[in-house]
């Protein structure tokens, strides 16, 4: 996942062996998922595009969730962005990736359609010459899973590389603080009271670099053009009663710009956002602000 | 609000999701001190009828207005561009924020890669893949 985890339980068993349980499925899940493992199944399922074959329940669940999410915002969410990953020079982890001299690629995005699945075998067949990129959702789906395992043994919270889980609420609270940061400082932006719900931000504030043609890149690519996605948002968070939503709707807000994202945000079920604009505004959505505890 | 429950304790354990390498994790405290930990209330204010919205807000010098038939604006867009423009023209390779996690210096059990700690340690959602 090329990021750090955080977990926070509230117990009275034996809270190590949880956590320590906690941290051997993150790795599981990582081995699973990683597009930058060679080895991993994620990348096995890639190298036999156009093959049917069988896939894991974690790797089955993840691949249906990320349908459903592409279905869900027509596409803007996409898992089939691997080669315009590649394209446009994203293509080891980005603590490894350097300034980039080369030129932007426009890839051929498949279509998301085109991923077939076979519920009673668990088996997965994907477009020949594409590869699924899980990106965040995996991350989001698998705070999701983490957070209700440990949620048996009390309140939790599960942080994956930003995006979050929180189960229930912590002796005296409401629900588990977390904070929006504000892309343009190191600063807080929000602090939210999470509870029973899941957090992801999208944004293009983190992960770019400028190309060879001194276009900025960065990592949230456009299906429908194939290239970084040109938007007013620098950063968008969706608050969600699941992960992979609140991951995939993110994007897809961010995509859609400030306006267009946050009145499609709002026909979506039990669904809160916000985004901080290129030229700094905040706008919300009207239920976001029922989890904000305070604003810097 | 009183913890009545003292046998309880909250832990907290980070890791490193990009190898089998574990952070170590930090020291620790009894929930039961909780007692004393403060919640930020959120100050409901309510302004019906100037087209404000009735949105809660706690910062006094914060302005929230109506956006769009439902939406908040909790920040007006900069009139220092210059800020803003640095920010998004600039070349930025960043590595992973660590957590922000505050380590409580006073009744420390450690463990080998967890910690008790007297409360919530506040999370960060951000960007990343």
């Amino acid at each position: 996942m090329g990021s750090d985890a955080s977990l926070q339980l509230e117990t009275e068993q034996d809270g190590i062996e949880c956590l320590n349980e906690a941290v051997r499925q993150i790795e599981q899940l990582e081995g699973c998922l990683s597009r930058f493992r060679p080895n991993s199944e994620l990348m096995q399922l890639n190298a036999r595009a156009g093959h049917w074959t069988d896939v894991s329940p974690v790797l089955y669940d993840v691949i249906r969730a990320a349908r459903k999410a592409a279905l869900i915002t027509d596409g803007l969410y996409h898992p089939l962005l691997l080669e315009a990953m590649l394209g446009i020079g994203y293509d080891r982890t980005f603590q490894d990736i350097e300034i980039t001299n080369t030129h932007a690629l426009k890839a051929i995005v498949a279509d998301w359609r085109d991923i077939e699945l076979r519920p009673a075998t668990h088996q997965v067949r994907i477009p020949t010459g594409s590869g699924l990129d899980l990106g965040g959702i995996g991350k989001g789906w698998s705070a999701d899973r983490i957070a209700n395992e440990l949620s048996v043994y009390g309140p939790c919270l599960v942080n994956l590389g930003g995006d979050i889980a929180a189960r229930g609420a912590p002796a005296g609270y409401h629900g588990w603080p977390v904070d929006v940061g504000d892309p343009y400082s190191s600063q807080q932006l929000a602090s939210l009271n999470l509870s029973n719900r899941s957090v992801a931000t999208s944004g293009i504030d983190y992960r770019h670099w400028i190309n060879a043609d001194r276009i900025s890149q960065h990592h949230l690519i456009n299906p429908n053009t194939g290239l970084s996605a040109q938007t007013d948002i620098q950063t968008a968070t969706v608050i969600h009663a699941n992960g992979a939503s609140a991951e995939a709707f993110a994007k897809s807000v961010l995509i859609q710009g400030a306006q267009a994202g946050l009145a499609w945000l709002e026909q979506q079920w039990d669904s809160a956002g916000m985004v901080v604009k290129t030229n700094g505004e905040v706008i919300a959505t009207q239920n976001f602000t029922s989890f904000i505890t305070s604003v810097a | 609000m009183a913890n009545t429950d003292r046998a309880r304790k909250l832990l907290i354990r980070t890791a490193l999701a990009t190898s089998s390498t574990i952070a170590t994790l930090f020291g620790a405290q009894n929930l039961a001190l909780l007692d004393g930990a403060s919640f930020q209330q959120i100050d409901t204010q309510t302004v019906s009828d100037t087209g404000v919205s009735d949105t809660p807000q706690t910062d006094s010098t914060l302005t929230i207005n109506t956006a769009a038939p439902s939406f908040v604006i909790l920040r007006h867009a900069s009139t220092d561009s210059t800020q803003l423009n640095q920010a998004t023209n600039m070349v930025v390779v960043q590595p992973p924020l660590p957590n922000q996690i505050a380590i409580v210096p006073e009744g420390v059990q450690q463990s080998a890669q967890t910690i008790v700690v007297q409360q919530p340690v506040r999370q960060r959602t951000r960007s990343s893949r």
